[in-house]
Protein backbone atom coordinates (compact mmCIF):
# COMPACT_ATOMS: atom_id res chain seq x y z
CA UNK A 1 0.00 0.00 0.00
CA UNK A 2 1.33 3.37 -1.01
CA UNK A 3 1.87 6.12 1.65
CA UNK A 4 -0.59 8.57 2.32
CA UNK A 5 0.06 11.70 0.23
CA UNK A 6 0.61 14.91 2.13
CA UNK A 7 1.32 18.74 1.15
CA UNK A 8 1.32 19.83 -2.22
CA UNK A 9 0.20 15.82 -3.39
CA UNK A 10 -2.65 15.82 -0.93
CA UNK A 11 -3.97 18.77 -2.21
CA UNK A 12 -3.54 17.92 -5.86
CA UNK A 13 -5.15 14.31 -5.16
CA UNK A 14 -8.10 15.93 -3.49
CA UNK A 15 -8.44 18.47 -6.26
CA UNK A 16 -8.43 15.86 -8.66
CA UNK A 17 -11.53 13.95 -6.77
CA UNK A 18 -13.28 17.05 -6.90
CA UNK A 19 -12.74 17.93 -10.96
CA UNK A 20 -13.55 14.63 -11.58
CA UNK A 21 -16.92 15.33 -10.31
CA UNK A 22 -17.25 18.72 -12.07
CA UNK A 23 -16.30 16.57 -15.25
CA UNK A 24 -19.32 14.48 -14.75
CA UNK A 25 -21.26 17.68 -15.60
CA UNK A 26 -24.31 17.46 -18.22
CA UNK A 27 -23.46 20.96 -19.49
CA UNK A 28 -22.19 20.57 -22.53
CA UNK A 29 -20.61 23.79 -22.53
CA UNK A 30 -18.83 23.71 -18.89
CA UNK A 31 -17.37 19.97 -19.39
CA UNK A 32 -14.90 20.17 -21.54
CA UNK A 33 -13.80 22.96 -19.44
CA UNK A 34 -13.42 21.38 -16.46
CA UNK A 35 -11.48 18.41 -18.31
CA UNK A 36 -9.26 20.93 -19.40
CA UNK A 37 -8.84 21.85 -15.60
CA UNK A 38 -8.54 17.88 -14.63
CA UNK A 39 -5.67 17.56 -17.14
CA UNK A 40 -3.84 20.28 -15.66
CA UNK A 41 -4.07 18.84 -12.22
CA UNK A 42 -2.98 15.12 -13.76
CA UNK A 43 0.02 17.01 -15.06
CA UNK A 44 0.65 18.28 -11.89
CA UNK A 45 0.59 14.85 -9.81
CA UNK A 46 2.35 13.36 -12.66
CA UNK A 47 5.33 15.81 -12.85
CA UNK A 48 5.20 15.39 -8.93
CA UNK A 49 6.22 11.58 -9.19
CA UNK A 50 10.09 12.57 -9.17
CA UNK A 51 9.55 13.09 -5.54
CA UNK A 52 8.08 9.50 -4.96
CA UNK A 53 11.60 7.98 -5.49
CA UNK A 54 13.93 8.82 -2.76
CA UNK A 55 17.58 9.67 -3.17
CA UNK A 56 19.86 6.57 -0.89
CA UNK B 1 -28.35 17.83 -32.30
CA UNK B 2 -29.90 19.54 -29.14
CA UNK B 3 -30.34 23.56 -29.16
CA UNK B 4 -26.77 25.14 -26.89
CA UNK B 5 -29.65 25.79 -24.73
CA UNK B 6 -30.67 22.25 -24.05
CA UNK B 7 -27.28 21.24 -24.12
CA UNK B 8 -26.25 23.52 -21.25
CA UNK B 9 -27.90 24.52 -18.29
CA UNK B 10 -25.72 27.60 -18.26
CA UNK B 11 -27.04 28.95 -20.85
CA UNK B 12 -30.33 28.59 -20.10
CA UNK B 13 -30.24 30.38 -17.23
CA UNK B 14 -28.43 33.19 -18.79
CA UNK B 15 -31.34 33.11 -21.91
CA UNK B 16 -34.06 32.65 -19.19
CA UNK B 17 -32.87 36.15 -16.87
CA UNK B 18 -34.80 39.37 -17.53
CA UNK B 19 -33.11 42.32 -18.65
CA UNK B 20 -33.73 43.81 -15.49
CA UNK B 21 -32.07 40.52 -13.76
CA UNK B 22 -29.19 41.04 -16.42
CA UNK B 23 -28.32 44.57 -15.28
CA UNK B 24 -28.16 43.69 -11.93
CA UNK B 25 -25.73 40.78 -12.56
CA UNK B 26 -23.96 44.14 -14.79
CA UNK B 27 -23.81 46.30 -12.30
CA UNK B 28 -22.64 43.73 -9.68
CA UNK B 29 -19.43 42.76 -12.12
CA UNK B 30 -19.07 46.78 -12.85
CA UNK B 31 -18.23 47.70 -9.71
CA UNK B 32 -16.32 44.52 -8.67
CA UNK B 33 -14.06 45.43 -11.74
CA UNK B 34 -14.47 49.45 -11.04
CA UNK B 35 -13.25 48.41 -6.94
CA UNK B 36 -10.30 46.73 -7.83
CA UNK B 37 -9.36 49.37 -11.23
CA UNK B 38 -9.59 52.51 -8.80
CA UNK B 39 -7.17 50.30 -6.06
CA UNK B 40 -4.70 49.39 -9.04
CA UNK B 41 -4.60 51.05 -12.44
CA UNK B 42 -3.72 54.73 -12.02
CA UNK B 43 -4.96 55.45 -15.30
CA UNK B 44 -8.36 54.55 -14.63
CA UNK B 45 -8.17 55.77 -10.72
CA UNK B 46 -6.68 59.66 -12.59
CA UNK B 47 -10.53 58.93 -15.02
CA UNK B 48 -12.70 58.69 -11.94
CA UNK B 49 -10.96 61.42 -9.93
CA UNK B 50 -11.33 63.56 -13.23
CA UNK B 51 -14.88 63.10 -13.32
CA UNK B 52 -15.53 63.55 -9.01
CA UNK B 53 -16.10 59.97 -9.22
CA UNK B 54 -15.31 56.81 -6.46
CA UNK B 55 -16.36 53.34 -7.08
CA UNK B 56 -19.02 53.51 -4.48
CA UNK B 57 -20.69 56.64 -6.61
CA UNK B 58 -21.31 54.40 -9.47
CA UNK B 59 -24.99 52.71 -8.05
CA UNK B 60 -26.42 52.28 -11.32
CA UNK B 61 -25.68 51.56 -14.85
CA UNK B 62 -27.09 55.12 -15.72
CA UNK B 63 -24.58 56.80 -13.37
CA UNK B 64 -21.81 54.91 -15.10
CA UNK B 65 -22.70 55.74 -18.96
CA UNK B 66 -23.69 59.24 -17.83
CA UNK B 67 -20.80 60.23 -15.90
CA UNK B 68 -17.52 57.46 -16.37
CA UNK B 69 -15.34 59.14 -19.14
CA UNK B 70 -14.86 57.38 -22.50
CA UNK B 71 -11.60 56.00 -23.96
CA UNK B 72 -10.38 56.24 -27.08
CA UNK B 73 -7.38 54.40 -29.16
CA UNK B 74 -5.33 57.78 -28.73
CA UNK B 75 -5.87 57.64 -25.19
CA UNK B 76 -4.59 53.88 -24.82
CA UNK B 77 -1.16 55.12 -27.14
CA UNK B 78 -0.25 58.20 -25.36
CA UNK B 79 -0.59 56.19 -22.18
CA UNK B 80 1.76 53.29 -23.47
CA UNK B 81 3.66 56.12 -24.19
CA UNK B 82 4.24 57.73 -21.14
CA UNK B 83 4.21 54.15 -19.27
CA UNK B 84 6.02 51.42 -21.23
CA UNK B 85 4.97 48.69 -22.11
CA UNK B 86 1.12 48.58 -20.95
CA UNK B 87 0.30 51.33 -19.91
CA UNK B 88 -0.97 52.52 -16.28
CA UNK B 89 -4.29 50.78 -17.42
CA UNK B 90 -2.95 47.91 -17.50
CA UNK B 91 -4.65 47.02 -13.37
CA UNK B 92 -2.36 43.85 -12.53
CA UNK B 93 1.53 43.67 -11.67
CA UNK B 94 3.38 43.25 -14.69
CA UNK B 95 4.42 39.75 -13.43
CA UNK B 96 1.36 38.32 -14.03
CA UNK B 97 1.04 39.30 -17.66
CA UNK B 98 0.87 35.49 -19.05
CA UNK B 99 -0.08 36.58 -22.81
CA UNK B 100 0.60 39.67 -24.91
CA UNK B 101 -1.73 40.68 -27.60
CA UNK B 102 -1.55 43.44 -29.71
CA UNK B 103 -3.73 45.11 -32.12
CA UNK B 104 -3.61 44.80 -35.54
CA UNK B 105 -1.95 48.10 -36.65
CA UNK B 106 -4.59 48.75 -39.51
CA UNK B 107 -5.57 51.53 -38.65
CA UNK B 108 -2.02 53.26 -39.16
CA UNK B 109 -2.34 55.12 -35.83
CA UNK B 110 -0.46 52.80 -33.59
CA UNK B 111 -0.75 49.07 -32.19
CA UNK B 112 -2.58 48.70 -28.34
CA UNK B 113 -0.95 46.50 -26.44
CA UNK B 114 -2.83 44.42 -23.46
CA UNK B 115 -1.36 42.54 -20.86
CA UNK B 116 -3.46 39.14 -20.15
CA UNK B 117 -3.57 37.30 -16.72
CA UNK B 118 -3.47 33.33 -16.77
CA UNK B 119 -7.32 33.63 -15.70
CA UNK B 120 -7.63 35.96 -18.52
CA UNK B 121 -6.09 33.33 -21.09
CA UNK B 122 -9.39 30.82 -19.77
CA UNK B 123 -11.23 33.75 -20.03
CA UNK B 124 -10.40 34.51 -23.87
CA UNK B 125 -10.44 31.02 -24.41
CA UNK B 126 -14.16 31.21 -23.44
CA UNK B 127 -15.16 33.97 -24.76
CA UNK B 128 -14.39 32.29 -28.37
CA UNK B 129 -15.62 28.74 -27.01
CA UNK B 130 -19.00 30.41 -26.49
CA UNK B 131 -19.73 31.82 -29.75
CA UNK B 132 -18.84 28.45 -31.10
CA UNK B 133 -21.05 26.71 -29.02
CA UNK B 134 -24.03 28.60 -29.37
CA UNK B 135 -23.06 28.10 -33.55
CA UNK B 136 -23.28 23.83 -33.01
CA UNK B 137 -19.41 23.72 -31.61
CA UNK B 138 -19.23 20.35 -29.32
CA UNK B 139 -16.68 18.13 -27.26
CA UNK B 140 -14.94 16.22 -29.80
CA UNK B 141 -15.60 17.97 -33.09
CA UNK B 142 -13.15 18.51 -35.64
CA UNK B 143 -12.06 22.10 -36.34
CA UNK B 144 -10.38 23.87 -38.87
CA UNK B 145 -9.34 27.49 -38.03
CA UNK B 146 -8.30 29.37 -40.96
CA UNK B 147 -7.54 32.55 -39.22
CA UNK B 148 -3.12 32.70 -38.69
CA UNK B 149 -2.48 31.31 -35.01
CA UNK B 150 0.12 32.40 -32.96
CA UNK B 151 1.98 35.91 -32.80
CA UNK B 152 0.57 39.05 -31.27
CA UNK B 153 -2.87 39.24 -32.14
CA UNK B 154 -5.80 38.01 -29.92
CA UNK B 155 -7.48 35.97 -32.76
CA UNK B 156 -3.81 34.35 -33.07
CA UNK B 157 -4.45 33.22 -29.48
CA UNK B 158 -8.31 33.18 -28.42
CA UNK B 159 -9.70 30.59 -31.32
CA UNK B 160 -6.73 27.66 -30.19
CA UNK B 161 -7.26 27.89 -26.53
CA UNK B 162 -11.62 28.00 -27.06
CA UNK B 163 -11.29 25.00 -29.10
CA UNK B 164 -9.22 23.31 -25.98
CA UNK B 165 -11.23 24.22 -23.43
CA UNK B 166 -14.21 23.11 -25.25
CA UNK B 167 -12.21 19.83 -25.72
CA UNK B 168 -12.47 20.05 -29.65
CA UNK B 169 -9.84 19.07 -31.81
CA UNK B 170 -8.61 22.61 -33.66
CA UNK B 171 -6.69 22.36 -36.78
CA UNK B 172 -4.98 25.81 -36.84
CA UNK B 173 -3.98 26.08 -40.80
CA UNK B 174 -4.58 29.42 -40.95
CA UNK B 175 -1.43 31.40 -42.61
CA UNK B 176 0.38 28.20 -42.59
CA UNK B 177 -1.17 26.39 -45.55
CA UNK B 178 -2.24 27.66 -48.78
CA UNK B 179 -6.09 27.43 -49.80
CA UNK B 180 -5.54 24.43 -51.69
CA UNK B 181 -2.85 22.54 -49.10
CA UNK B 182 -5.84 23.50 -46.57
CA UNK B 183 -8.46 21.84 -48.75
CA UNK B 184 -6.38 18.46 -49.18
CA UNK B 185 -6.13 18.22 -45.18
CA UNK B 186 -9.88 18.95 -44.88
CA UNK B 187 -10.95 16.01 -47.27
CA UNK B 188 -7.95 14.06 -45.43
CA UNK B 189 -9.46 14.54 -42.50
CA UNK B 190 -13.04 13.20 -43.79
CA UNK B 191 -15.37 14.41 -40.63
CA UNK B 192 -15.15 18.19 -40.34
CA UNK B 193 -17.53 19.53 -38.40
CA UNK B 194 -16.74 23.23 -38.04
CA UNK B 195 -14.62 26.09 -39.79
CA UNK B 196 -14.06 29.54 -38.42
CA UNK B 197 -12.51 31.74 -40.71
CA UNK B 198 -13.17 35.26 -41.61
CA UNK B 199 -15.61 36.30 -43.60
CA UNK B 200 -13.29 37.43 -46.73
CA UNK B 201 -11.43 33.94 -46.29
CA UNK B 202 -14.76 31.71 -46.06
CA UNK B 203 -15.24 33.34 -49.41
CA UNK B 204 -11.92 32.29 -51.31
CA UNK B 205 -11.84 28.97 -49.46
CA UNK B 206 -15.89 27.81 -51.13
CA UNK B 207 -14.99 29.76 -54.44
CA UNK B 208 -11.39 27.60 -54.14
CA UNK B 209 -13.26 24.59 -53.47
CA UNK B 210 -15.87 25.21 -56.26
CA UNK B 211 -12.57 26.03 -58.80
CA UNK B 212 -12.02 21.97 -58.15
CA UNK B 213 -15.70 20.80 -58.94
CA UNK B 214 -15.75 20.07 -55.51
CA UNK B 215 -19.26 20.41 -53.80
CA UNK B 216 -18.73 21.54 -50.38
CA UNK B 217 -21.66 20.16 -48.90
CA UNK B 218 -21.00 16.62 -50.53
CA UNK B 219 -17.00 17.03 -49.50
CA UNK B 220 -18.12 17.47 -45.71
CA UNK B 221 -20.81 16.68 -45.29
CA UNK B 222 -20.41 16.03 -41.13
CA UNK B 223 -20.33 20.10 -41.31
CA UNK B 224 -22.22 21.77 -38.28
CA UNK B 225 -21.43 25.57 -38.83
CA UNK B 226 -18.94 27.54 -40.47
CA UNK B 227 -18.27 30.95 -38.05
CA UNK B 228 -17.21 34.23 -39.80
CA UNK B 229 -16.09 37.06 -38.63
CA UNK B 230 -14.32 41.06 -39.39
CA UNK B 231 -16.36 41.78 -42.73
CA UNK B 232 -19.78 42.98 -44.09
CA UNK B 233 -21.17 40.71 -46.69
CA UNK B 234 -24.45 40.51 -48.61
CA UNK B 235 -27.33 38.37 -47.46
CA UNK B 236 -27.01 37.03 -51.21
CA UNK B 237 -23.45 36.10 -50.31
CA UNK B 238 -24.27 34.31 -47.51
CA UNK B 239 -27.41 32.11 -48.45
CA UNK B 240 -25.23 30.82 -51.38
CA UNK B 241 -22.47 30.15 -48.65
CA UNK B 242 -25.45 28.36 -46.50
CA UNK B 243 -26.70 26.63 -49.67
CA UNK B 244 -23.01 25.30 -51.11
CA UNK B 245 -22.26 23.86 -47.65
CA UNK B 246 -25.66 22.60 -46.39
CA UNK B 247 -24.80 23.97 -43.04
CA UNK B 248 -26.18 27.25 -41.48
CA UNK B 249 -23.30 30.20 -41.52
CA UNK B 250 -22.90 32.22 -38.03
CA UNK B 251 -21.17 35.68 -36.90
CA UNK B 252 -19.69 36.86 -34.04
CA UNK B 253 -18.64 40.00 -33.51
CA UNK B 254 -15.28 40.48 -31.28
CA UNK B 255 -11.96 42.14 -30.72
CA UNK B 256 -9.04 42.14 -29.19
CA UNK B 257 -10.72 45.03 -26.96
CA UNK B 258 -13.57 42.55 -26.14
CA UNK B 259 -10.73 40.22 -25.57
CA UNK B 260 -12.89 37.89 -27.86
CA UNK B 261 -15.88 37.84 -29.06
CA UNK B 262 -18.57 39.42 -27.32
CA UNK B 263 -21.81 38.64 -28.98
CA UNK B 264 -22.72 36.12 -32.15
CA UNK B 265 -25.87 34.30 -33.50
CA UNK B 266 -27.24 31.49 -31.17
CA UNK B 267 -28.19 28.76 -33.44
CA UNK B 268 -30.13 30.57 -35.92
CA UNK B 269 -27.19 31.98 -38.39
CA UNK B 270 -26.97 35.01 -40.17
CA UNK B 271 -29.98 34.49 -42.48
CA UNK B 272 -33.40 33.86 -40.78
CA UNK B 273 -36.16 31.68 -42.17
CA UNK B 274 -37.61 34.64 -44.12
CA UNK B 275 -34.94 35.60 -46.05
CA UNK B 276 -33.60 38.53 -43.73
CA UNK B 277 -30.76 39.14 -41.99
CA UNK B 278 -30.02 37.56 -38.54
CA UNK B 279 -28.90 38.76 -35.15
CA UNK B 280 -25.29 39.10 -33.05
CA UNK B 281 -27.01 38.34 -29.57
CA UNK B 282 -24.66 40.38 -27.25
CA UNK B 283 -22.90 38.49 -24.11
CA UNK B 284 -23.47 41.46 -22.40
CA UNK B 285 -22.93 39.42 -18.83
CA UNK B 286 -19.45 39.25 -19.72
CA UNK B 287 -19.38 43.00 -22.12
CA UNK B 288 -21.30 45.97 -21.29
CA UNK B 289 -22.45 47.68 -24.32
CA UNK B 290 -23.50 50.87 -24.99
CA UNK B 291 -24.52 51.78 -28.78
CA UNK B 292 -24.20 55.44 -29.01
CA UNK B 293 -24.85 58.29 -31.82
CA UNK B 294 -20.82 59.01 -32.45
CA UNK B 295 -21.33 62.99 -32.02
CA UNK B 296 -23.67 63.30 -29.25
CA UNK B 297 -22.92 59.92 -27.15
CA UNK B 298 -26.89 59.61 -27.19
CA UNK B 299 -27.90 55.88 -27.33
CA UNK B 300 -29.24 54.83 -30.34
CA UNK B 301 -32.87 54.35 -30.59
CA UNK B 302 -33.35 50.33 -31.53
CA UNK B 303 -32.88 50.36 -35.74
CA UNK B 304 -30.49 52.82 -35.85
CA UNK B 305 -26.89 52.53 -36.61
CA UNK B 306 -24.56 53.91 -33.98
CA UNK B 307 -21.24 53.67 -32.58
CA UNK B 308 -19.80 50.45 -30.08
CA UNK B 309 -18.80 51.82 -26.92
CA UNK B 310 -17.61 48.90 -24.92
CA UNK B 311 -16.61 47.67 -21.21
CA UNK B 312 -14.90 44.37 -20.09
CA UNK B 313 -16.98 42.79 -17.28
CA UNK B 314 -14.86 39.85 -16.86
CA UNK B 315 -11.43 40.89 -17.73
CA UNK B 316 -8.72 41.71 -15.55
CA UNK B 317 -5.43 42.86 -17.58
CA UNK B 318 -5.65 45.78 -19.62
CA UNK B 319 -9.71 45.74 -19.31
CA UNK B 320 -11.11 48.27 -21.48
CA UNK B 321 -13.79 50.50 -19.57
CA UNK B 322 -16.53 52.97 -22.20
CA UNK B 323 -13.79 52.10 -25.02
CA UNK B 324 -15.06 54.07 -28.13
CA UNK B 325 -14.43 50.57 -30.81
CA UNK B 326 -15.22 53.34 -33.90
CA UNK B 327 -17.21 50.38 -35.28
CA UNK B 328 -20.76 50.93 -36.79
CA UNK B 329 -23.81 48.43 -36.39
CA UNK B 330 -27.20 48.48 -36.36
CA UNK B 331 -28.61 48.03 -32.90
CA UNK B 332 -31.64 45.86 -32.04
CA UNK B 333 -33.29 46.16 -28.24
CA UNK B 334 -33.75 43.04 -26.44
CA UNK B 335 -37.55 43.62 -26.92
CA UNK B 336 -37.42 43.79 -30.88
CA UNK B 337 -34.99 40.77 -31.23
CA UNK B 338 -37.93 38.20 -31.05
CA UNK B 339 -36.07 36.12 -29.05
CA UNK B 340 -37.46 36.20 -25.40
CA UNK B 341 -33.98 37.36 -23.56
CA UNK B 342 -32.88 40.61 -22.48
CA UNK B 343 -30.01 40.43 -24.42
CA UNK B 344 -29.40 43.40 -26.86
CA UNK B 345 -28.21 42.57 -30.24
CA UNK B 346 -26.80 44.05 -33.44
CA UNK B 347 -27.77 43.06 -37.40
CA UNK B 348 -25.23 40.77 -38.90
CA UNK B 349 -23.16 41.46 -41.56
CA UNK B 350 -23.37 45.08 -41.61
CA UNK B 351 -20.76 46.10 -38.81
CA UNK B 352 -18.68 48.94 -40.29
CA UNK B 353 -16.34 51.67 -39.25
CA UNK B 354 -16.88 55.02 -38.53
CA UNK B 355 -12.95 55.35 -39.58
CA UNK B 356 -13.41 53.64 -42.71
CA UNK B 357 -16.15 55.89 -44.11
CA UNK B 358 -15.19 57.63 -46.97
CA UNK B 359 -16.49 61.08 -48.36
CA UNK B 360 -16.74 60.68 -51.68
CA UNK B 361 -18.58 63.75 -53.40
CA UNK B 362 -20.38 64.31 -50.31
CA UNK B 363 -21.69 60.54 -49.87
CA UNK B 364 -20.69 58.89 -47.03
CA UNK B 365 -19.57 55.30 -48.46
CA UNK B 366 -18.69 52.32 -46.34
CA UNK B 367 -16.18 49.50 -47.46
CA UNK B 368 -18.88 47.26 -46.60
CA UNK B 369 -21.64 49.20 -48.23
CA UNK B 370 -19.94 48.20 -51.72
CA UNK B 371 -19.19 44.88 -50.61
CA UNK B 372 -22.68 44.23 -50.38
CA UNK B 373 -23.11 45.72 -53.51
CA UNK B 374 -20.95 43.82 -55.63
CA UNK B 375 -21.34 40.10 -53.51
CA UNK B 376 -24.31 40.38 -54.18
CA UNK B 377 -23.34 39.27 -57.58
CA UNK B 378 -22.44 35.71 -57.69
CA UNK B 379 -21.07 36.03 -60.85
CA UNK B 380 -18.15 37.79 -59.47
CA UNK B 381 -15.08 36.49 -57.57
CA UNK B 382 -13.79 39.64 -56.08
CA UNK B 383 -12.90 43.21 -56.60
CA UNK B 384 -10.48 46.38 -55.74
CA UNK B 385 -11.32 49.86 -55.49
CA UNK B 386 -9.04 53.02 -55.40
CA UNK B 387 -10.39 56.31 -54.98
CA UNK B 388 -7.83 58.93 -57.08
CA UNK B 389 -7.73 62.41 -58.48
CA UNK B 390 -7.76 63.32 -61.76
CA UNK B 391 -4.92 65.50 -63.47
CA UNK B 392 -8.00 67.89 -63.83
CA UNK B 393 -9.08 67.95 -60.32
CA UNK B 394 -11.95 65.48 -60.36
CA UNK B 395 -12.60 62.42 -58.30
CA UNK B 396 -12.58 59.05 -59.55
CA UNK B 397 -13.62 56.02 -58.39
CA UNK B 398 -12.00 53.00 -60.02
CA UNK B 399 -12.96 49.08 -59.05
CA UNK B 400 -11.05 46.41 -60.79
CA UNK B 401 -13.39 43.70 -60.69
CA UNK B 402 -12.62 39.54 -61.26
CA UNK B 403 -15.42 37.13 -62.45
CA UNK B 404 -15.50 34.11 -60.85
CA UNK B 405 -14.35 30.97 -63.60
CA UNK B 406 -17.02 29.55 -64.74
CA UNK B 407 -18.11 33.73 -66.19
CA UNK B 408 -14.95 34.26 -66.63
CA UNK B 409 -14.53 31.45 -69.03
CA UNK B 410 -18.14 31.32 -70.15
CA UNK B 411 -19.88 34.85 -70.88
CA UNK B 412 -20.29 36.79 -73.90
CA UNK B 413 -19.37 40.17 -74.49
CA UNK B 414 -23.53 41.08 -73.60
CA UNK B 415 -23.52 38.81 -70.77
CA UNK B 416 -20.33 40.93 -69.13
CA UNK B 417 -21.79 44.39 -70.02
CA UNK B 418 -24.96 43.32 -68.58
CA UNK B 419 -23.50 42.09 -65.63
CA UNK B 420 -21.03 45.22 -65.30
CA UNK B 421 -24.45 47.24 -65.69
CA UNK B 422 -25.94 45.43 -62.51
CA UNK B 423 -22.86 45.79 -60.31
CA UNK B 424 -22.49 50.04 -61.31
CA UNK B 425 -26.58 50.16 -60.47
CA UNK B 426 -26.33 47.75 -57.33
CA UNK B 427 -23.32 50.60 -56.11
CA UNK B 428 -25.03 53.70 -56.96
CA UNK B 429 -28.55 52.35 -55.19
CA UNK B 430 -26.67 51.65 -52.14
CA UNK B 431 -24.33 54.05 -52.10
CA UNK B 432 -24.93 57.02 -53.79
CA UNK B 433 -21.82 56.89 -56.48
CA UNK B 434 -21.12 56.24 -59.81
CA UNK B 435 -18.05 53.87 -60.29
CA UNK B 436 -16.02 52.94 -63.27
CA UNK B 437 -15.71 49.56 -63.73
CA UNK B 438 -12.39 47.76 -65.01
CA UNK B 439 -12.48 43.44 -65.25
CA UNK B 440 -8.90 41.96 -64.46
CA UNK B 441 -7.62 38.65 -64.22
CA UNK B 442 -8.34 36.87 -60.56
CA UNK B 443 -4.63 36.82 -60.12
CA UNK B 444 -4.24 40.35 -60.17
CA UNK B 445 -6.40 41.20 -57.19
CA UNK B 446 -4.65 40.70 -53.64
CA UNK B 447 -5.30 38.10 -51.99
CA UNK B 448 -6.16 38.45 -47.92
CA UNK B 449 -5.78 35.55 -44.97
CA UNK B 450 -8.12 37.54 -42.68
CA UNK B 451 -9.30 40.93 -43.25
CA UNK B 452 -9.54 42.27 -46.57
CA UNK B 453 -8.67 45.57 -47.61
CA UNK B 454 -9.96 46.13 -50.69
CA UNK B 455 -9.57 50.04 -50.97
CA UNK B 456 -7.19 52.81 -51.17
CA UNK B 457 -8.00 56.24 -51.22
CA UNK B 458 -5.18 58.06 -53.20
CA UNK B 459 -6.83 60.97 -53.71
CA UNK B 460 -3.83 62.98 -51.96
CA UNK B 461 -1.39 61.65 -54.03
CA UNK B 462 -3.58 63.90 -57.01
CA UNK B 463 -3.21 67.19 -55.28
CA UNK B 464 -0.80 68.77 -56.82
CA UNK B 465 -0.34 72.18 -57.44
Amino acid sequence: MSEPKTGDDAILANMLREVETLCRSEDALLCGQYAHLRDRIRALIELRECFQVKPK
Amino acid sequence: MQTPFAASPLLAHVAGLSRTELEKLQLTKLRRQLDRLYAQSPYYRERMDSAGLKPDSITSLQIFKERFPTSTKADFLADQLAHPPFGARLGIPREQVALVNMTGGTSGQGQEIYGRSQRDIHMQGYLHALPWFLAGLRPGHMAINCVPAGGMTTGGWGPGEGLRIIGATGFHVGGSLSTDAKIDLMLKLGGVNFIYASTNYLHTLTDALLRRDLKPREAFPHMKALFIAAEGYPIEWAQKIEEHWGCHLAEGYGSTQCAGFAGSTCDQGVVTKDGRRGLIHLFEWETLFEIVDPETMEPTPSGEVGEMVVTNLSVEGSPVVRFRTGDAARFVAHGDTGSGWGWNAIECGTIGRFDDMMKIRGNNVWPSAIDAAVFAHADVADYAGRVYTTEDGKTEIEVRLALADQAAMTFSPEQRQSLFQSVRTAIKERNNIWVTLIEVERAELPEFAYKARRWKDERQAGYRL
